[in-house]
């Protein structure tokens, strides 16, 4: 369980829609990627990372749909 | 009790839709309601109703898939291919009720089966391509390598068991092919479907996996009601009305679920 408020805020976002295991590992990965992690996450690295998430969401979703997750990531109070 | 567990949403409604056919289809068959006729009658008519529900789910999903992506077009796919399934499954039942006899291999009925196969290959091809590209875990590589060895050997029991007393049987070029290409394909269908199983085991219980959990339950039902048909086809034991209809029926509403539930979930976002 990460102690970075953000990253608890997305993860709580996302155990929904893929699950405990699959929420945490996506975060970890998209993380990584786009040069930060989990606990180094800040409001700066929201959009990238929604958009990242928005990719993933793609195939189960439709394009649509996840843009708007993504739009919420990026838009959830913090 | 939670008034939002009470409500009977469209999934709930197609899951007491399920039951319903599945339970009456079964009712027949088990206690041979009204004689042969009426058997016929309800061996028939009952894929068309299954595949019909089927084929409008998905037509339906994809109406709710606004932009045109990769998995808009999955799911067109096969919506595409179960609308095939579904032309078999009628022109099979008027040419069994109206015309009086059961079609001979190969039928118009075989022809619109084969053309469903295609699509959703490619379409469930799609949706692994889909989720690999997403970046999400996809599990331990030996499980798949596991998978592909077993579906292999099934493959081979079958090709020996089927496919080749058929290829040396003394039947038609085109009634050999057409024999032969069902197992074959199927068994490719179970291969994805497996690919599948293993992504959603990953997925959990997370809302996503939903659609693709009943998909899965219901191509597989459908593989191996095709394999046991080709098997107890080729042994003369085959006739309609028996329990292999009931897997095949079974297998048409899951799909039909899938759907809802992809519906729902899309609803929901």
């Amino acid at each position: 369980m990460t102690t970075n408020h953000i990253a608890a805020k997305i993860d709580s976002y996302l155990i929904p829609l893929i699950g405990e295991l699959l929420a945490a590992a996506t975060l970890k990965v998209q993380c990584e990627k786009i040069g930060t992690t989990v606990d180094k996450l800040t409001p700066m690295d929201l959009p990238q990372l929604a958009h990242r998430i928005e990719q993933a969401l793609v195939v189960f979703l439709g394009l649509d749909r996840a843009k708007k997750i993504a739009y919420q990531i990026i838009q959830m109070p913090l | 009790m939670d008034s939002q567990k009470m409500i009977l949403n469209e999934p709930r409604a197609m899951w007491l839709v399920t039951i319903t056919l599945i339970l009456i289809n079964f009712i027949f068959y088990y206690f041979h309601i009204g004689g042969p006729e009426i058997l016929t009658l309800v061996g028939d008519l009952f894929p068309v109703i299954c595949s019909l529900f089927a084929a409008g789910a998905l037509f339906r999903v994809t109406f709710y898939l606004k932009t045109w992506d990769l998995t808009k077009t999955a799911w067109l796919l096969l919506a595409f291919g179960l609308f095939c399934w579904f032309l078999g499954e009628s022109s099979f039942a008027v040419t069994e009720l109206a015309l009086g006899r059961t079609p001979s291999v190969p039928s118009m009925a075989d022809g619109f089966w084969l053309c469903g196969i295609f699509p959703i290959i490619a379409a469930l091809t799609m949706f692994i391509y889909g989720y690999h590209r997403t970046g999400f875990i996809i599990g331990h590589t030996m499980k798949y390598v596991f998978v592909i060895a077993a579906v292999s050997m099934l493959e081979i029991i079958l090709i020996s068991k089927i496919c080749m007393p058929i290829l040396y049987a003394p039947i038609s070029i085109l009634e050999k092919i057409f024999t032969l290409v069902y197992p074959i394909l199927d068994m490719v269908i179970l291969m994805l479907v497996f690919f599948l199983v293993l992504i959603t085991s990953v997925l959990g219980k997370g809302l996503l996996s939903k659609p693709w959990k009943y998909l899965v339950i219901g191509f597989a039902m459908i593989s191996v009601a095709d394999i046991l048909y080709s098997y107890y086809n080729w042994l003369g034991a085959y006739n309609t009305g028996s329990y292999i209809d009931i897997i095949w029926n079974s297998g048409y509403l899951f799909i039909a679920l899938s759907a809802f539930y992809q519906k729902d979930l899309m609803e929901k976002y």
